[in-house]
Parts: C-alpha cells; structure tokens; sequence
C-alpha cells in the first residue's frame, strides 16, 4: 500500500503568490504541475498545493498538512508545511508516498495483560519501563503542565531522601510502596503509592504512581513546617492551586448539572434533587476558589490593574444583563440609569464589572422580595452607586463590612465575606475607593468611586 | 423603537429558517438533548477561551458574546459542529478503553519513544503529550485542539461581535486576536500528532494500526483516515455512532476476517444495547466483498468535505 520510508531526504520546496501563481518550484513539483496542463508562471495545476496555498495566504497562519494529489500511475500524499511570507506561500514537501487501493490484510495482535486493573479516584501518573512519564490525570497536569510528558521522571522529581532515582528502582525491578516524592519545580511534597506494572512473563511494563496526597495539602505541610514568613502578604495558595481546584470542582459541577437536567434520561425526584444542591454546592466553592485567587493576587506588593477609559453606562447595561435572571428569581426589580447618561471613568474594565457584579449581586442577595436595586450613576462625582432597599448598614459596621471574611453575623446564605475586600482592594489600585452609606428611606448605598476619564 | 423594529423584522426570516429545520430535518435520526447540550457547552468553551485570550473577562459562565454569534448564524458552520460531537464521541470512546487499565504502557506511542529515528521519536513525544493534554476537557484545552483555519474563522468572528458592540479598543481587539493566532499550533493538536506520526510511521511498525488495542485510539482513528482519505474527527464519530455499520464497512475494507472485526469492534464501543444484531450484521459482514466495502468507503470522502457557510 505503501513505500518503506516517504521521508524525503531534503524537502521539496516551491513558492506560490497570493493569486495562486507558481513563482519557483523545484523539479518533482514541476513535473506535476506541467503533468496537469499548468503552464509557466500559471497558476499551480496541483489542487491540493493550491488549496493549501490558498489557507495558508488568506488566513496567515502555519500549516502542516497531508495533501492528495492525483499522479499518472499512483496516488500520491505529500506531508506539506506551509508559512506565508511576506506576500508569498512557501510551501516545502518533507513527505511523498505513493499510495495504491489495496487493502492491507489483518494480522491481530495480542495485547499483553497488565497487572493493574483497578481504577482510583485519587490523581494517577504512569511511567514507563524506562521511567519516562506517559501519562498523567488531568488534576497532576494542572499542576506540573503538560511539559513533564515523555520526560525522564527523574527530571521532575526526585524522592525526598535523594538518595534513589525512581527510574533506576524501575530498571532494577524493586519498585517500593508508599513513598514521599518532591517536585523539583515547586518543591512541593506528594505521598504517593507505587504499583509496578508487570506483563503475564512477570517482565516490568512500568509503574503507576497514585497520588495521595495534592498540593493544596503539602503547601499546608510546607507552611506549617517553614520556619520563615512568606515573603509576600498574600496567601501563597500557589499559582496552580486554583486550576488544581478548579479542575475537579469543574467535573463535580457538570456532572452534577447533567445528571439535575436528565440529560442522560429519566431518574427519582429526588435524586434530580440531590444533583441540583451538589450543584450549587460545587458553584459555590468555584466562587470561593475564584475569591481565594482574586485575595492572592490583589495583596501581592506587585497587583496592579490597566488604566483604560470605562464608560459607567455600559456596565450597569451589563450587569443588569448578566443578573436579570438572578434577580427574577428573587423577585426584586433592577433599576438601571437613564441611557442617555454617560460617564467615562479610568480603570481596568473587567475590575469594573467585577466590583459592580458584586455590589448587584450582593444587593439581590439581602434584600427582600418584591423590592428595587437601583443603579445609579453621577457623572459630576464619577460614580456609580448601588442602592438597595434591605436592612441597611449599621454606622459602626459601615467600614468593618469591608474587612476579610467579615459577614457581620451573616451564615448560610453562599457568600464568603471575601466580595467587598477585594471589590474595595481594587477600586483602590485604580486610584478610587469604594464606601457604602445610608440610603434615602433606608436599605444601603454602595459607591463606587474612580478617577474620571475627562481629567 | 428602532432597533427593536429592525431586530423584529430579522426575526421574521430567521423564524422561516428555523422552522423548516425543524420540520425538514435531513438527518435520518433526531439529535437528543443531551447531544445537542454537550454540543453547545463545547461551542461555548470556545468561545469562552478566544474571549479570554482577547482579554475579555466574563463572570458567568456564558461567553459575552455568545447570544450575538449564536442568533447571528456565525457558529452554525459544519467544521465547527464536526469537531464539538467528535469531541463527544472522543470523550465516549476513551471513557470506555478507560476501564481496561495501563494498557497504553505497551502501545505504539510509548514504544516510539525509543524509535532510532529521531523524527519518529518526536513524533510519538508530541503525540503523548497531545494525548494527556486533551484529556483536560477545558475551554483552553479544546482551543488547543481546533485546526488552524477553523480559529481562524472563529475568533475574527468573535472580534466582530466585540468591535460592534463598542465598548473595546478596536485595535486591541485586533492585536489580540492576531496573537492568539501566531501562538496556535495546529501542529501540537492531537488529530495532527496522530496523523503525521501515521504519515512517518515506520513499515515494520504499520501492522500496529489495524489493532485499537496495540496501538491507542488516536493512531487507530488516523490510521484509518490515512487508508480511506477521510477526516479523523469523522472517524471518531463513526466509531461512536449507535449504528456500527459505518465502523464495520471500514473494517471490512481493510480485510479483516469476523471475529477480528468483532473483537475491534467490541473494544472501541464497548456494550451497546443493539448487540444482538450483531450476529446477523457479521453474516452480512462476511459475504461482503472488500474491495466493494473498500470503494464504499471511499465514496464516502465527498460528503465528509467541509463546507464552510461563509468566509
């Protein structure tokens, strides 16, 4: 069906322009394209080429793509790379195999049994015989990065008392059980168990690592042990603690939803239920996770935020957009400001939206049904205000509510006494400030102050 | 007034397009609820990742522009569709070969690693840790995954939505939109590690393709979009389809005797509750010609051609 080998020695090279032209063309391709009927200085007679060419000139972008192309006697696929230059595609042959129709025969072939068969929820890493990592969960992958793949073990990891290479106990067929392995990257700790992996002739395939113990935990280890302070006041979760968290929490969340909406099929009330609460549940540890992140990175010394024009108007459309449907199931009306009201503010866009998000939000979750959150905006302050009708802010609260995890008495209602810390964090960082007030005939006023656009 | 007229007027057309789908369907079978959930989750994941890569936040869970591109028609296109169920059939599928432990330590990709020629050994490094990385199922992971010139289409679309709308830099929109695309590799994708290491496998290692079990579901798919010139995303949805006719067809093209096929069969899709057909499709199975299966299958390259609805 096939030749032996359809790498080229040296590439294959011809050059087309944007209307498809052949500008230069080694030999191979120009017996193709003469073959065809194309003729000097023509368009390319060869419609794959051209195709390609074609994707490449329009779109700018790399390709390496196999390309059929019908010769006299044969088929031929070509392995093509293509890169526009300037306004030109070059396009250079690595691959040529002759292809014929004839089917190849079967020939079945056994697959050795494993020794491993049981499955584990815990995060798995396997090695080969040879100690290079083949594969990883998803979970461990949000943690060492895809990079670790088809790389010594070794190279990564080593165990803590540095006195064996886990790759050499492979070779040597003496694989141990538990065992403490360090991440040379993050020099984070993992409890891990090792199975080796063996064929039905007792010959060793790998090993597979269960991770016992995550990062989240070993940081905890690590912080407890550490005799110094870390040496910056944010929470030192770690930059890949939020996708390690995210990750799992993303799986229980759509899971969860999917078996609430019956996607899969009829199933007990109150089964359907139990996956909504797991659900919500798992929405509302992602917004603390997403919380935690915003907490470490906004007390790092180092937190800045962009300075761009933000328009108050456009926000407040977007968040009543966004929260319409929350606030219907509240029943509380939200009132937005005057269209034609404009007022440009400096400040990062998405921080905006973040700190209004959580003002609306907030607003929709105190305060009682039947009830208006309004938003206002006053271009001569350059703010835009929240106005609720709840039970207000006490004088004396009214600073102690921007405090970490201050919830002033409040529990059980989703909130982690996080939103307005960071909100008022980041109002500061863009040069503003946001304070809450009594509003006129009760409930509260949170304002959020920024420096204005016009300045 | 205006822009309420003119939305209502828009509305009028696309409502005769949406019902003749509705009542003109051309697919035999009608997609379930939780296809068409999965599809747009999918779709939606990646509209989520171009909006972040472009520097567009969202709090909730549905990408910004998301309402604008879906009642535009801008995601209807066939490629994109392909590739979000052949995701589904790709998570199926290795779901399934999940359950049958390490037995990727004895597969072609782990055994190249070693090969002696140094293009191959790439080859199956790249593969491997395009492997690892789809299994992440993540809006940035399914980005990864999307050819080139189907990215390329999206995330000019997704810039229309946010240059219309106003509310951004028109020229940091553009810049961050030709970023995304100059870091894309289309090459690190699964679909290609698999096939260009199809493409350079050596001959003496060729046999491994014909056996799912040898040589892992990625290089399965390729091979067999190799021999019949068909796309993988599409031979990854044949394989899942709840008719194995497809699947068998293909099968039987590339020679393979019953109980071989059966076995393949088996591995790939698991229990299915229309196996007690099987014993009657594999009578069908063995009188059929492979040659004819073969030219069958082939013909099957013009309907899988991608037909993009606009630019």
């Amino acid at each position: 069906m096939m030749q032996a080998s359809p790498r080229l020695a040296l590439p294959i090279k011809c050059v087309v322009d944007a209307e498809g032209k052949l500008m230069a063309a080694d030999a191979a391709v120009r017996r193709l394209h003469f073959g065809n009927g194309g003729v000097e200085g023509g368009t390319i007679a060869v419609p794959g080429l051209l195709e390609l060419a074609s994707l490449c000139w329009r779109t700018g972008l790399k390709f390496e793509r196999t390309v059929h192309v019908a010769d006299k006697e044969h088929d031929l696929e070509l392995w093509v790379e293509a890169e526009k230059r300037e306004n030109l595609v070059n396009l250079s042959i690595i691959g040529w195999q002759e292809r014929a129709s004839a089917p190849r025969a079967s020939s079945p072939i056994r697959s050795p049994e494993l020794g491993i068969t049981q499955r584990t929820n815990l995060p798995v890493m396997y090695l080969n015989g040879t100690g290079l990592i083949l594969r990883a969960d998803p979970v461990l992958l949000g943690i060492f990065s895809t990079d670790c793949i088809a790389t010594p073990f070794g190279q990564h990891f080593r165990l803590t008392d540095e006195t064996v290479d886990i790759a050499g106990l492979l070779r040597a067929n003496d694989v141990p059980g538990r065992t403490k392995i360090e991440h040379i990257g993050s020099q984070t700790r993992h409890d891990v168990l090792v199975d080796a992996i063996k064929s039905d002739d007792d010959h060793l395939l790998g090993a597979r690592l269960v991770f016992l113990t995550d990062e989240a935990e070993a940081s905890k280890a690590e912080v407890e042990e550490a005799p110094s302070p870390p040496s910056h006041p944010g929470l030192g979760l770690g930059r890949h603690f939020a996708t390690a968290v995210r990750q799992p929490l993303g799986r229980i969340l759509a899971n969860a939803e999917t078996i609430g909406s019956e996607l899969n099929g009829p199933i007990l009330e109150q089964y359907s239920s139990y996956a909504k609460d797991i659900a919500s549940a798992a929405r509302h540890l992602a917004e603390l996770v997403s919380d935690l992140e915003d907490l470490d990175a906004i007390d790092k010394p180092d937190f800045k935020v962009a300075q761009e024009p933000v328009e108050f108007g456009d926000i407040a459309k977007r968040v009543a957009g966004l929260l319409a449907l929350k606030a219907a199931d509240h029943q509380i009306e939200l009132s937005v400001p005057d269209p034609e009201i404009r007022c440009h503010a400096m400040g990062e866009f998405r921080r905006v939206l973040q700190i209004v998000l959580n003002l609306v939000g907030n607003a929709i979750r105190y305060s009682p049904g039947g009830s208006t959150v309004t938003i206002v905006i006053d271009p001569s302050d350059c703010s835009i205000s929240v106005i609720d009708q709840g039970a207000g802010v006490a004088e004396e609260d009214r600073e102690r509510i921007f405090t970490k995890f201050e919830r002033l008495g409040r529990s059980g209602d989703g909130g982690s006494g996080l939103g307005l810390y960071i909100s008022r964090k980041l109002a500061r960082a863009m040069r503003g400030d946001l304070t809450v007030t009594a509003a006129d005939g009760g409930g509260a006023k949170f304002t959020l102050r920024l420096p204005s656009a016009n300045n | 007034m205006l822009d309420a007229a003119t939305a209502s007027a828009n509305d009028a057309q696309m409502l005769c397009e949406d019902i003749a789908q509705q009542l003109f369907p051309r697919a035999q079978r009608a997609p379930s609820e939780a296809i068409l959930a999965s599809t747009r989750l999918i779709l939606q994941n990646l509209v989520q990742a171009i909006e972040a890569k472009l520097g567009i936040s969202s709090d909730v869970a549905t990408p910004l522009s998301w309402d604008m591109l879906s009642r535009s028609g801008l995601l209807r296109e066939a490629a994109l569709l392909e590739f979000a169920l052949a995701r589904m059939a790709e998570h199926h599928i290795s779901q399934r070969l999940e359950t049958g432990g390490a037995a990727f330590l004895t597969q072609l990709p782990n055994r190249l690693l070693e090969s002696d020629d140094p293009l191959v050994a790439e080859c199956g490094r790249k593969l491997l840790i395009a492997q690892n990385a789809a299994q992440i199922r993540s809006p940035e992971s399914f980005l990864r995954q999307l050819p080139a010139d189907v990215l390329h289409l999206l995330v000019w679309r997704v810039v229309a939505v946010f240059q219309m709308d106003g509310s951004r830099s028109a020229g940091n929109l553009i810049a961050s939109g030709n970023q995304l695309l100059a870091t894309h590799d289309e090459a690190a994708a699964l679909h290609a590690t698999a096939a260009k290491l199809v493409y350079f496998l050596p001959e003496e290692e060729r046999g491994s393709l014909l056996n799912p079990k040898d040589c892992g579901l990625a290089l399965y798919a390729s091979g067999l979009a190799h021999d019949y010139r068909l796309p993988h995303d599409r031979i990854l949805r044949f394989i899942d389809e709840q008719d194995v006719a497809p699947l068998l067809l293909m099968l039987r093209g590339r020679g393979h005797e019953a109980q071989a096929a059966l076995a393949i069969v088996q591995h790939l899709r698991g229990r299915r509750s229309d196996d007690h057909l099987l014993p009657d499709l594999l009578v069908q199975y063995e009188a059929l010609d492979p040659e004819a299966a073969r030219s069958e299958v082939f013909g099957w390259r013009l309907a899988a051609a991608p037909v993009w609805k606009a630019g």
